[in-house]
């Protein structure tokens, strides 16, 4: 970790450190008031905030801090169970705990040199379970080893073997009313007993001689072989100089003892001319005075005075926008007075940098939340046994605050999933040709407005059979369901609430979140989960999460009066479909219409129809409705409405995580940034919408939610995914180029006018003017019929041939073209492929079978059922869409025989 | 007996009441977003002065009843404190569409009648009490009951 983070780091442990010592503070007061009835939760709170201390200072390795917080932290917990009463004199040295710690805080890089014993021999008092401390003596103070001068500087050569003293101040007290002196003798044990030829004892007898040993820092055991320095507090009727002779010492080891003052000092300073040496930057100062100096860059504000300030930028967004907007509208009030203008420019430019910075006070570091994992990750590897390095990018990637909140316990259950169930055991590792250790990778990163976070292992993979199993098991699904999903289906069992990664993937289980709760959490936060995963390679989690919640650029789109907001994040593309390319581009796979986009099928949705606005009594037919359900509506969709603007489509492409679809609306407006509110509760059910805004014209409208639409309308990505790798592999299989069903397309979708490769097809006419082409290889086979055999029900018509019924399609019906020569009505019938031999198309005369190049044009010629014209033998050539042809006759078409696009 | 006070209005020519200190405010009906999807009774949307209130027709929630909402001239929005208990968070801003606005009603409680098993169609959950007045039979609600089955059908329907 480098320096720097260190350094970060640190600071928020510091910050955090100082703000849970004041809350500290307050509990022990109420607690003190409290006793003997003592509230848990005042304890718990406590216990936290000292624990939590505890911890992060262990982390970091302050041993003193880790010290006072643990005795602390083990005198509550004696307070929880109820065995001490928190009385004034257990509360005492708590509250003098607090203090320290703070003192510690403030100052960390001094915090080691500080003399704590004394606070932790009170502290361990209470600790003790025989300590008949229930009604505690009545006082207690800290001994003060301290003192300011430069002179009375303490020797200290190791804080260890320098304990404090613990002086009674009533008997000191006691003395002073009697006039008694009181000394602090401070003595090196070489130089002023062994030098002397006297032992410890032999000078604490002389001391007794001359007064009364209040205290000394050597204890009953030690007395034999007394620490290399210590201290004796007694007290005497003789004058300094005296006593000086009498235990024949030099001056500057006697001085008089002070009762100290708590806030004082609790600081022991170094005379170590090395400490100096080392860290000649830090001054050494009293105290009291570097609480003064204390200075921050940062300033703690309350969220709440964030959130309000959130909210006048919202509404200062909105005015703007409504007096861009009134402006915009009247032209005049703008050309009129120029400076009003340049006034307007500058409120907008002010306003868009003020809510720029306000949302930059919420957003935070995604750092804050990495910072534990390297840690988590080191426990997990010692606790498996397993080698896991663990890899961060992108630490000063920044949310905001309240998603950043939502994120850490996701994150953790993932690295916990990726280190248990990831990563292999290092012999694994080996045995796979793999280095013994692995490696996760936290990788977070903008892309398209938002944040991904990349959470990736080199492990094993996902075993999707295993999870298949499970499943099967389990009842979720059948074999043959599973067998029909996509990988990425398949990955996605393991957010099934009823399926354990755990248990289907490896032997460890038994953790509370599984991924289902994984995914629920980041949907919360208005973000997306998907995976990646190669068996045995290793697999990824990727979350997609909007930068804030509070302000996001939203497309308005229109539909019917009512106008709607799609948040930008989930917009790809705006694509318009003219009308006359609707029936191209457009297509129905099992229930759901799917666009041609450069090569991708984009299942589609209306908007209209997925809020219910159609009004009952305008149920129009659209285009596709009328060619793929009812044939007999084709004549109903007039000419004109069909070349006519208003039906050509406005498509939103709208992503959802990796998959995409496409919205129809009527009308796509502006990008604006709106001010998200959130829903009222009572229409949280409404599940097709995030939130409400209000519009720049001050009325209200709703936020779409882009996954809630696709979830409420049921869109089957996998179905239409699926379908077109299907359709992919069928295209490799039939042709290596890029040529299907006889016409060439281009990466976008569209078709091709010039052919580049050479075309087997059939060359038919109905009428000699009139001839048409099929490509060859659509067609099934040909039967010359006789008049006379067909038969007719209705308006339909059939023929029976080889034991099977055909029914006859004829060209006239469905395309506008000069019926055929009714003279000769022998003649034959053309099976396509896609009819899988029962339907026929009847025409009067087969022209020839060749391989041609031609030029398509879409242009000259329009008709649903026609790709378009091509010049054939120097002939126009009208080139037959048979599958299309096929849907408009209502014949229903098997997906696997239909065209490959 | 202390006095309290009703705010009394109309639903059709039905007149009904609520506590005065349970209103924040009255306004005339204002063009509302129509929510598509949501519960019947959910009115609209409208943005008074910045905030987004839930306009309810009332109404509606009382399903069985022949009661209904003309025209909806007014709006009577709602004291979010006045209804923390029965789930209203005090930034979800309720109203309700009124036909009509009436007199403000002094009563005090030895005056109001524990309320029939049926009255005017509406079942007695979301009646608290009637007042006879010279002018009429006052249908005190039971706003409560009436939020309470608001929020919880809102919240489980799906």
């Amino acid at each position: 970790m480098s320096e720097h983070q260190d350094d970060s780091l640190l600071q928020d442990f510091l910050s955090e450190s100082a703000e849970h010592l004041e809350s500290i503070e307050p509990d022990l007061l109420a607690l003190e008031k409290q006793a003997p009835e003592v509230s848990q939760e005042i304890v718990n709170r406590i216990f936290r905030a000292i624990h939590s201390i505890k911890g992060a200072s262990g982390f970091f390795g302050f041993e003193r801090l880790k010290q006072v917080s643990h005795l602390m932290e083990s005198v509550l917990m004696r307070v929880r169970d109820g065995v001490l009463i928190p009385h004034p004199h257990v509360v005492e040295p708590l509250l003098m705990g607090v203090d320290l710690l703070n003192v510690m805080v403030e100052d960390i890089q001094r915090s080691e040199r500080l003399d704590t014993s004394a606070l932790e021999e009170a502290l361990t008092h209470y600790t003790k379970a025989d300590t008949p401390y229930l009604d505690g003596p009545a006082s207690l103070t800290l001994a003060q080893p301290v003192q300011h001068t430069e002179e009375s500087k303490v020797r200290v050569h190791n804080d260890k073997v320098n304990p404090s003293l613990c002086v009674e101040s009533d008997s000191i007290e006691k003395a002073k009313r009697l006039g008694q002196f009181v000394y602090v003798a401070k003595l090196d044990t070489n130089l002023h007993l062994f030098d002397m030829h006297r032992s410890y004892k032999d000078f604490m007898g002389t001391v007794d001689s001359i007064g009364v040993v209040l205290a000394s820092t050597v204890s009953e055991q030690e007395s034999d072989a007394p620490p290399p320095n210590f201290h004796v507090v007694f007290a005497t009727v003789l004058e300094k100089d005296l006593v000086l002779h009498a235990l024949d010492i030099a001056e500057s080891q006697l001085e008089e003892y002070e009762v100290p003052v708590v806030d004082e000092s609790v600081y022991v300073e170094q005379t170590d001319t090395e400490f100096y040496n080392k860290t000649p930057e830090i001054k050494v100062e009293a105290p009291s005075a570097s609480n003064a100096e204390v200075s921050y860059d940062t300033l703690r504000v309350r969220v709440d005075l964030l959130n309000t300030l959130m909210d006048f930028a919202g509404e200062l967004v909105l005015a703007r926008n409504q007096l861009m907007r009134a402006v915009q509208s009247d032209k005049q009030l703008g050309t009129k007075n120029e400076s009003f203008v340049q006034v307007l420019e500058s409120i907008n430019t002010v306003t868009n940098q003020l809510q720029d910075h306000i949302m930059q006070t919420r957003m935070q570091p995604i750092e804050n939340v990495f910072r534990r994992f390297p840690r988590v990750v080191r426990d997990l590897a010692k606790q498996l046994n397993k080698k896991i390095q663990l890899q961060m990018i992108g630490q000063d990637v920044e949310l905001d605050k309240s998603i950043l909140e939502g994120l850490s316990d996701p994150l953790t259950h993932m690295i916990r999933n990726a280190c248990d169930h990831g990563i292999e055991s290092p012999e694994q590792r080996k045995a796979a040709g793999k280095s013994p250790s692995g490696t996760i990778t936290l990788h977070a990163f903008h892309e398209a407005g938002q944040i991904h976070l990349r959470i990736e292992d080199d492990g094993k993979g996902i075993d999707t059979e295993a999870l298949g199993r499970k499943a099967i098991a389990n009842g979720v699904m059948s074999q043959a369901e599973f067998d029909d999903l996509s990988h990425q289906e398949k990955l996605n069992l393991i957010f099934h609430a009823g399926l354990s990664t755990a248990e289907a993937v490896t032997d460890l289980s038994g953790r509370g979140v599984g991924m289902d709760v994984v995914r629920a959490n980041i949907e919360a936060l208005g973000g997306h989960v998907y995976l990646e995963s190669t068996l045995g390679k290793g697999s990824a989690v990727i979350l997609q999460l909007p930068l804030t919640l509070a302000i996001i650029p939203c497309l308005v789109v229109g539909v019917g009066e009512e106008r709607f907001a799609v948040p930008r994040v989930n917009l790809l593309e705006l694509v318009r479909v003219k009308a006359n390319e609707v029936h191209q581009r457009i297509e129905r796979i099992g229930q759901a219409s799917v666009l041609r986009l450069r090569g991708n099928w984009l299942p589609l949705l209306k908007l209209a129809d997925v809020l219910n606005l159609r009004k009952p009594n305008e149920a129009r037919r659209t285009i596709e409705d009328a060619r793929f359900n009812d044939p007999v509506a084709i004549e109903q969709i007039p000419e004109i409405r069909r070349q006519s603007p208003e039906s050509d489509y406005t498509l939103l492409v709208l992503s959802v995580g990796i998959n995409q679809y496409g919205l129809i609306v009527d009308e796509a407006y502006d990008i604006e940034d709106i001010v998200v509110k959130p829903l009222s509760t009572l229409i949280k059910n409404v599940h097709a919408f995030s939130g409400t805004t209000i519009m720049g014209d001050g009325s209200v409208a709703m936020i779409c939610d882009v996954v809630g639409i696709a979830t409420q309308s049921e869109l089957d990505f996998s179905g239409v995914q699926t379908e077109h790798l299907r359709r992919q592999e069928l295209e490799k299989q039939r042709s290596s180029t890029s040529i299907v069903d006889g016409f060439e397309f281009d990466p976008a979708g569209n078709l091709l006018s010039p052919l580049l490769e050479k075309q087997s097809v059939l060359l038919f006419q109905n009428h000699p003017q009139e001839p048409f082409a099929v490509p060859l290889a659509e067609v099934l086979r040909l039967e010359y019929i006789k008049a006379k055999k067909i038969e007719s029900v209705g308006h339909r018509e059939f023929v029976r041939m080889h034991n099977e019924t055909i029914s006859i399609i004829r060209l006239e019906q469905y395309l506008n073209i000069r019926t055929p020569n009714l003279e000769d009505e022998n003649g034959y019938l053309i099976l396509p492929l896609a009819g899988k031999g029962k339907v026929g198309i009847w025409v009067a005369e087969i022209i020839d079978s060749l391989e041609v190049d031609y030029r398509l044009d879409t242009d000259l010629i329009e008709e649903p059922c026609l790709y378009g014209s091509a010049l054939i033998q120097e002939r126009v050539t009208l080139l037959l869409n048979i599958n299309a042809l096929l849907k408009r006759a209502g014949v229903e078409v098997h997906p696997s025989l239909a065209g490959a696009f | 007996m202390l006095e309290q006070k009703l705010i009394t209005f109309k639903f059709g020519e039905v007149i009904c009441g609520i506590p005065l200190l349970d209103v924040r405010e009255i306004i005339p009906q204002m063009e509302h977003t129509p929510v598509p999807l949501a519960m019947p009774y959910v009115q609209g949307l409208i943005n008074l002065r910045g905030q987004i209130v839930t306009l309810v027709d009332l109404t509606k929630i009382f399903k069985q009843t022949s009661l209904t909402l003309q025209h909806g001239k007014y709006n009577i929005l709602l004291r979010n404190e006045a209804y923390a208990q029965e789930g209203l968070s005090p930034v979800d801003r309720i109203g309700f569409s009124v036909d009509a606005i009436g007199d403000v009603l002094p009563y005090v409680e030895s005056e109001l009648d524990a309320p029939p098993a049926n009255l005017n169609e509406l079942d007695a959950r979301w009646i608290e009490a009637v007042l006879k007045r010279p002018e009429g039979i006052v249908t005190i609600l039971n706003m409560s009951n009436i939020l309470k089955e608001a929020l919880s059908a809102s919240l489980t329907t799906v």
